[in-house]
Formats: structure tokens, C-alpha cells, sequence
């Protein structure tokens, strides 16, 4: 079970409630999140599973300072950061990195694969010019980008090494804290094992907190220390991720469990 | 058991304009049975898609069938005029495609687009083809089924949408139904329930069903049996016990490791990627990143051997 002494990161009642009009003019208002609390250690991996609507994306966003949260707390270091405080918000972005699904589009496609991971060093305007070089083929070797594909434009690359540069580009500021967003689901199963050893051994070696959104448990399994199960923007259930494989709780855990196992449907 | 669809010797070339040509499918053979579903696995670009639409004459522009025989019930489909096609697609074998919504018209109504399937098909009634819309949505555990036939695509969710296809896919009672990656997009729970809700469809109807996806586990849940492809040709076929029990091809093994994540193990892959298709394989496509290579390997093609009624296999170990 994670230890609270060395929390890294920290929500407390997270809550984002979205206010729509319907065509009728009336206010409708959906809460995309309710009361979420966790806490990641540094080095720690938290995964989290739900279905779409459950709000996993939705921490991400507000984590990553990509929506206002409506009330609650998010804290690195024990430093909150907040939404309001926009040269704070800056700071925090070389802290909190973000990997994505799609590896395909979440590079520009005129930007050679080594330019796209200098640009993110925008976000270490205290390194020098020569560390930052230095820094960005440090990082393509981390994840065995071989120098013929640095010059290369994303779309000459395939799903797999565009999703390292993806891990790459993430890792380049010296992040605390990477929000990998389902990031093999849109991968072929034969190199969905490669990227999710690298996290883990980068993790090792880099002590590199993890928040890993997936809606498959068992790719979940194979890097989280601790889940968490969310439905309709609430946890329904937490803990290490052994005791939750072996002995779920809740009905929606029960299901999710189902459903990623290999027996015939009779 | 009865032969329902057969596939011998399928080939399919794509012109890419510069005089060069990609070749998708280098020859498939395998047989559906009557009321049996088969699942095609592989990598993307292994040619799973490509099958389907090349049963049911979609193929993409610039590409055709080069080689190769389609038979359905005794009778060949791949040499029958366009207008006789027609007959058979959508009465006799249907599809339906990775995302439901975009498969949908967003200007008609559910219960409009599935009895106008009816309709075109079957030359009902409109008043016919619409009874048959709802009572199928009623099969199909949809909530008030009447009133969602009222719907628009745009009102649905992925599932939902998704259960709306099957309708559209079975309301003329088809032998076979070809599907293209049907729950990818779908949530891991909503899934399960269209896979079952499938399933127990075609028990109930005695139809066949074809499905490729690139999920074992999927695979797993509702076919008998299971052909692993790769770089366009058929590495393995057989029974789904036999297949993920005891395979026999060194890709399937790799494959199925890569597919089952242990709690204690670390997670696999396959180093390489994926060869090129630009010509007709000489030698087996898998063997640089195979882990049994052999020296026979770089000299011949293995031929796809039998191991047993329903086993097949192409490697120089079988």
C-alpha cells in the first residue's frame, strides 16, 4: 500500500461539475468528477480504470491545468498548484508531462522527430542552449531512437517508435509526475510489451511518478502499484494492485474483471 | 460439418499509381462453417481487414482480386456478375465496421435505416420493414424499442450504436456475418455485453460469423476457431483451444505471449516489424523476427501443412 510520508503528488476532493444548455435553454449540469482523492509516492505508479464518462480524463485535464477544477486540491511537493496562479502554472508544466493515446497525432507533422522533443526544453529556460542538445539525444537514446530516425518526420515512423519519441519528448524536462493516457491502447499487441518495459524501467532508473489511465485491467496490472476504479466520476474502489486482482470489492471491479479474462462466452 | 464459406488461394494486388504494387493478400485458404464462428488475429497491415472486404467486393480503390476463389454454399461468388453480387450482399453475408457511429446516416432515423435494409433487400412494405426494425431491437435488449427506432444516430452511444449495426446486419437473415473489428472502441464492459449479445444471436439464427480483431481475448470469447495472420498470409489455423492451448506457429506462440500480461512476468513483444508487401513473399515473412529460425528458413517457403483436420500451419517445423 502506498505510504503517505513520501507523497509526491496529491488530489484531495477533486470535483468538476459541467454546465450545459439543452435545446430547450435549461441548465443541465453533469458532474464530471465527485469528491476524487489519491495520492501517488514518487517512483510509484497509480493506474487508474473506468469506462468513458467515468472522469479518468477528465483528472488529467485538471491535473495538467488543461481545465479549471470547480473546488478540491492538487498538490506536487506539497506546493498547490493552482489554476489562478499562471506563472505558477507554468512551472509545474516542466513537473507534470503527459503522454497520449494516439502517438500519430499528438506530434506536428512538420516537425522532425529530434525538433519536436527540443521544443518541449522551451520549458527549462534554465538550461543552457548546449544542455538542452545534449539533453534531447540523451533522451532519444533512453528509449532507443537510433540516430538515422531523429531527423525523420513522424509519419516515416511506426505506431511503436512514435510512441517511444512520445515517452521520449515526456521524460526531456526532468519530469516528477508523467500522465500516460492510455498510451498502448492504439498499439499492436507485438510492441505493447516493449513500451510498457520501458516505463517501468525508466521508472527505475529515473524515480519517475506514474498516473496510467487505461480501461483494460490487465495492462493496468502489468505497471501500477496501486488502482483506482472510477465510475461516473466517483472511486468506487482502491488499492494494491494484487489484493484488487484477487480479491475485488465492488460489482463494477467485479465486471471490469470479467471482462478482461480469457473465457469463452457460453 | 457443412462448408458455408470457403476462401482458396485468395490474392489481392493494390496499384499504388507509380507503377509499383502492394500485394495485401498473397494467397488465404481456410473454410467458415455452417453456424460456426471463426476469428482472424494479427498485426495491423497482416491483412484481416482486407479479407472481409474482399469477400464482400469492398475493396479499396486500385486494388482487385487477383487470384483466388470465393465460395459460398457450393457456388462461387468471386466470378458472379456484379448485379447477381448484389443478391448475396446483404442477404446472404453482411458486415459491420469498427466505429458504429460513422457507419450510420446521420439523416434517418435507427428504425428508417434498418427497414430500409429490409426494404432494398427483400422489396417488403414499408410498414413491414419497420415492424421488423422494432421487433429486432427488441431481440437485441434495447430499452423501448419503438421509441429509439425515432432516434437519430447522433442520440446513441458507441454500444448502443454499435447493437443498432448488428440489427441492421442480421434484419434479412443472412447465413454470415463478416465483422471488422466490431467492440474496438468500445468500453471493456460494454463490449462484453455486444460480444454476448452477438453470440446469442447467431446460436439463435444457426448463422456463421467471421471476425477480425486484434485482440485475443476478444477472439477468444465467441469463436471456435481462429486464423492467425500475417504479412497477408494465413500463418496458422485452427481450433481456438488448439490455437491458444497448443500452437503450433512460431508467431501465434509470440503472439499469445505478448497477448496474456502475468502478474509476475515482465510484459513481452515481438523486436522487428512488420515486413513490407510491395512483393510476393519467397520465404516466410515472419523469419526475421522469428525466434526458431532455421537455416531452411532463408531457402525455401514453408508450405501451409495439415497437422490435423482442422490444424494448419506454415513453418518448416510443422
Amino acid at each position: 500500500m502506498i505510504d503517505s510520508s513520501n507523497t509526491l503528488f496529491e488530489v484531495k476532493n477533486l470535483t468538476k461539475i459541467f454546465k450545459t444548455r439543452t435545446a430547450l435553454g435549461q441548465t443541465e449540469t453533469v458532474h464530471a468528477l465527485n469528491g476524487v482523492s489519491f495520492r501517488v509516492p514518487a517512483g510509484k505508479t497509480l493506474g487508474i480504470v473506468g469506462e468513458s464518462g467515468s472522469g479518468k480524463s477528465t483528472i488529467g485535464r485538471c491535473v495538467l491545468g488543461l481545465t479549471e477544477s470547480t473546488s478540491g486540491d492538487i498538490m506536487l511537493d506539497g506546493v498547490h498548484i493552482d489554476q489562478k496562479n499562471r506563472s505558477r502554472g507554468r512551472q509545474f508544466r516542466k513537473d507534470i508531462q503527459i503522454v497520449f493515446q494516439n502517438p500519430q497525432r499528438s506530434f506536428s507533422p512538420l516537425f522532425s522527430i529530434r525538433n519536436s522533443v527540443s521544443e518541449t526544453l522551451n520549458l527549462r529556460p534554465d538550461w543552457s542552449r548546449e544542455q538542452r542538445h545534449t539533453r534531447v539525444e540523451t533522451v532519444l537514446d533512453a528509449v532507443k531512437i537510433g540516430e538515422e530516425m531523429r531527423n525523420r518526420k513522424p509519419e516515416e515512423l511506426s505506431g511503436g517508435q512514435l510512441q517511444r519519441v512520445a515517452v521520449a519528448r515526456a521524460i526531456a524536462p526532468e519530469p516528477k509526475l508523467i500522465f500516460l493516457d492510455e498510451p498502448t491502447s492504439s498499439l499492436d499487441l507485438s510492441v505493447r510489451g516493449e513500451i510498457l518495459r520501458l516505463l517501468n524501467e525508466l521508472q527505475k532508473t529515473l524515480r519517475i511518478a506514474y498516473v496510467f489511465v487505461s480501461h483494460d485491467l490487465e495492462v493496468v496490472r502489468a505497471v501500477a502499484d496501486d488502482i483506482l476504479v472510477m465510475q461516473h466520476g466517483k472511486i468506487v474502489e482502491q488499492g494494491p494492485a494484487g489484493d484488487l486482482f484477487r480479491n475485488p470489492q465492488h460489482r463494477y471491479t467485479k465486471k471490469l474483471l470479467a471482462a478482461s479474462n480469457w473465457q469463452k462466452i457460453n | 460439418m457443412n462448408k458455408l464459406l470457403e476462401l482458396k488461394g485468395l490474392e489481392v494486388e493494390i496499384s499504388t499509381g507509380d507503377g509499383e504494387s502492394i500485394f495485401p493478400l498473397q494467397g488465404i485458404d481456410f473454410v467458415v462453417g455452417e453456424n460456426e464462428a471463426v476469428g482472424l488475429v494479427g498485426e495491423s497491415g497482416s491483412g484481416k481487414s482486407m479479407t472481409l472486404r474482399a469477400i464482400l467486393r469492398l475493396l479499396p480503390r486500385g486494388s482487385q482480386r487477383t487470384r483466388g476463389e470465393i465460395i459460398l454454399s457450393g457456388n462461387r461468388l468471386d466470378n458472379s456478375e456484379d448485379d447477381i453480387f448484389e443478391t448475396v450482399r446483404g442477404r446472404e453475408i453482411s458486415m459491420i465496421f469498427q466505429d458504429p457511429v460513422s457507419a450510420l446516416s446521420p439523416l434517418m432515423s435507427i428504425g428508417d435505416q434498418i427497414s430500409d435494409v429490409y426494404r432494398y433487400n427483400m422489396g417488403s412494405t414499408k410498414t413491414e420493414g419497420w415492424e421488423r426494425a422494432v421487433n429486432l431491437l427488441k431481440a437485441l435488449s434495447i430499452v423501448g424499442p419503438e421509441k429509439v427506432a425515432r432516434r437519430f444516430p447522433h442520440q446513441m452511444s458507441g454500444g448502443m450504436a454499435q447493437r443498432i449495426n448488428i440489427a441492421m446486419a442480421l434484419v434479412c437473415e443472412p447465413k454470415l456475418l463478416l465483422a471488422d473489428e466490431p467492440t474496438t472502441g468500445l468500453d471493456v464492459t460494454t463490449q462484453m455485453q455486444v460480444l454476448e449479445l452477438l453470440s446469442e444471436q447467431m446460436h439463435q439464427r444457426e448463422a456463421s460469423l467471421l471476425f477480425v480483431s486484434h485482440d485475443l481475448r476478444v477472439i477468444g470469447k465467441i469463436c471456435e476457431k481462429v486464423g492467425v495472420m500475417y504479412g497477408g498470409l494465413l500463418m496458422e489455423f485452427g481450433t481456438t483451444e488448439e490455437i491458444f492451448e497448443s500452437p503450433k506457429h512460431p508467431y501465434t506462440e509470440r503472439l499469445l505471449e505478448c497477448a496474456r500480461i502475468g502478474e509476475d512476468s515482465e510484459p513481452k513483444s515481438i523486436p522487428g516489424s512488420v515486413p513490407k508487401l510491395n512483393q510476393i513473399h519467397s520465404l516466410c515473412p515472419f523469419r526475421n523476427r522469428c525466434h526458431r529460425k532455421m537455416s531452411v528458413c532463408d531457402k525455401e517457403m514453408p508450405p501451409q501443412s495439415r497437422l490435423n483436420d482442422n490444424h494448419l500451419s506454415r513453418c518448416h517445423l510443422n
